[in-house]
């Protein structure tokens, strides 16, 4: 079941990696979307929980 | 021939860490790491903890340095270039704080630790190799100051990163690998300067960057840069100014800049190896996943790998 876990922080870590960074390919669609993200995030305290939620760390298992 | 319960690959902190939790249930191991103490100790790695890694290193008994030099805080900023920041607030929405402590200091209360507790540790192992993991006597071999050592065991733990040998012995007909690499580095710096208030992620069109603390005097910082950029290109001056244009001016004018006390360029890369358990092998931390430090989870799941088994 740490599995779980580990695939949960994964998943955290590579949707900061891709909203926050600039990518070598990226297109104005792309930067736009994140932008949208972004804001999305900023303005929807529904959105912050779930990341919050995450960033907190989800349980322990064993 | 030495015979333990557990041996263990590796003496970063998920090995240490997994070393103090057997002892604290009577249950005996040995460390066998590749490096000197040294070298593991002069490792700048992670620097957020989870309120759940918090709590477990405290009930370890690894609380009271971690409690004096560390500090809660309610979650991070993220800001994107003019627009106002908001707080991933871990507080407000489940009840937890994170916590800014470095890995660092928390290695060396483990060393110190288990050197109390009388823990065998053997550092500067060479040729360590895996023996028997699929049958009921595993051993781990290696050769310290050119003498041949055998450990036989109940289990072997690898926690010996994910360049290290312990996930290469599961066969390969087992082990499935899952892997994202990413285009770029994190170029990082230590200062012993104030820290801006937050942790604090930034998203700007000239790339990433990130404000972190380690203490009340000691700063890190971080900028996205290109896979091949060498350290010697980025004198102090450099780092600063990039650093300060990719965040809000009201952030980038908190920043107090200084000398740096170290220097480093991180890969970014996501990995996960399944199955974590092979055998008598169990794998823990990197040497079974790798996370971008974004999220700042890698040593958050190397502290919960250590109860998993």
């Amino acid at each position: 079941m740490a599995l779980r876990r580990v695939w949960g922080a994964v998943r955290l870590s590579w949707q900061l990696t891709k909203l926050l960074h600039v990518f070598p390919d990226e297109d104005h669609f792309e930067t736009r979307i994140k932008l949208s993200e972004f804001d999305y995030l900023q303005a929807s305290p529904h959105a912050q929980a779930a990341l919050a939620e995450q960033y907190a760390g989800l349980p322990f298992e064993s | 021939m030495e015979r333990t319960q557990v041996a263990i690959i590796g003496g970063g902190p998920a090995g240490m860490l997994l070393s103090h939790l057997l002892h604290l249930d009577g249950i005996e191991s040995v460390v066998v790491e590749r490096q000197t103490k040294a070298h593991v100790l002069k490792r700048i790695r992670a620097g957020v903890l989870e309120w759940g890694t918090v709590r477990l290193l405290r009930e370890a008994g690894l609380g009271e340095r971690m409690d004096r030099e560390g500090h809660a805080h309610d979650g991070s900023f993220i800001a994107w270039e003019d627009r106002e920041p908001f707080l991933i607030n871990t507080v407000e929405h489940c009840g937890k704080p994170m916590f800014s402590y470095g890995q660092t200091a928390i290695t060396e209360e483990l060393y110190r630790i288990r050197e109390r507790d009388g823990g065998r540790i053997v550092d500067e192992a060479e040729n360590v190799r895996l023996l028997d993991i699929a049958g009921d006597a595993p051993k781990v071999a290696f050769e310290k100051a050119g003498r041949s050592n055998t450990l036989v065991c109940d289990f072997i733990a690898g926690c010996d990163g994910f360049h290290g040998v312990s996930r290469q012995s599961i066969p390969a007909g087992v082990l499935r690998t899952f892997e994202r690499a990413y285009p770029f580095g994190w170029l990082g710096i230590m200062s012993e300067t104030p820290p801006v208030g937050d942790i604090i992620y930034a998203r700007h069109e000239r790339g990433f960057a990130l404000a972190s603390r380690r203490n009340p005097m000691l700063s890190r910082y971080y900028i996205q840069c290109d896979p091949g950029t060498e350290i010697s290109e980025w004198p102090d001056d450099r780092f600063w100014e990039e650093l300060k244009r990719r965040f809000p001016t009201e952030i980038a004018q908190k920043i107090v800049t200084g000398p740096s006390i170290e220097k480093s360029i991180a890969p970014l890369r996501s990995f996960v190896a399944e199955p974590m358990r092979y055998g008598r092998l169990l794998l823990a931390g990197d040497a079974a996943h790798i996370v971008p430090p974004t999220g700042a989870k890698g040593l958050n799941l190397a502290v919960s790998d250590g109860i998993a088994p």
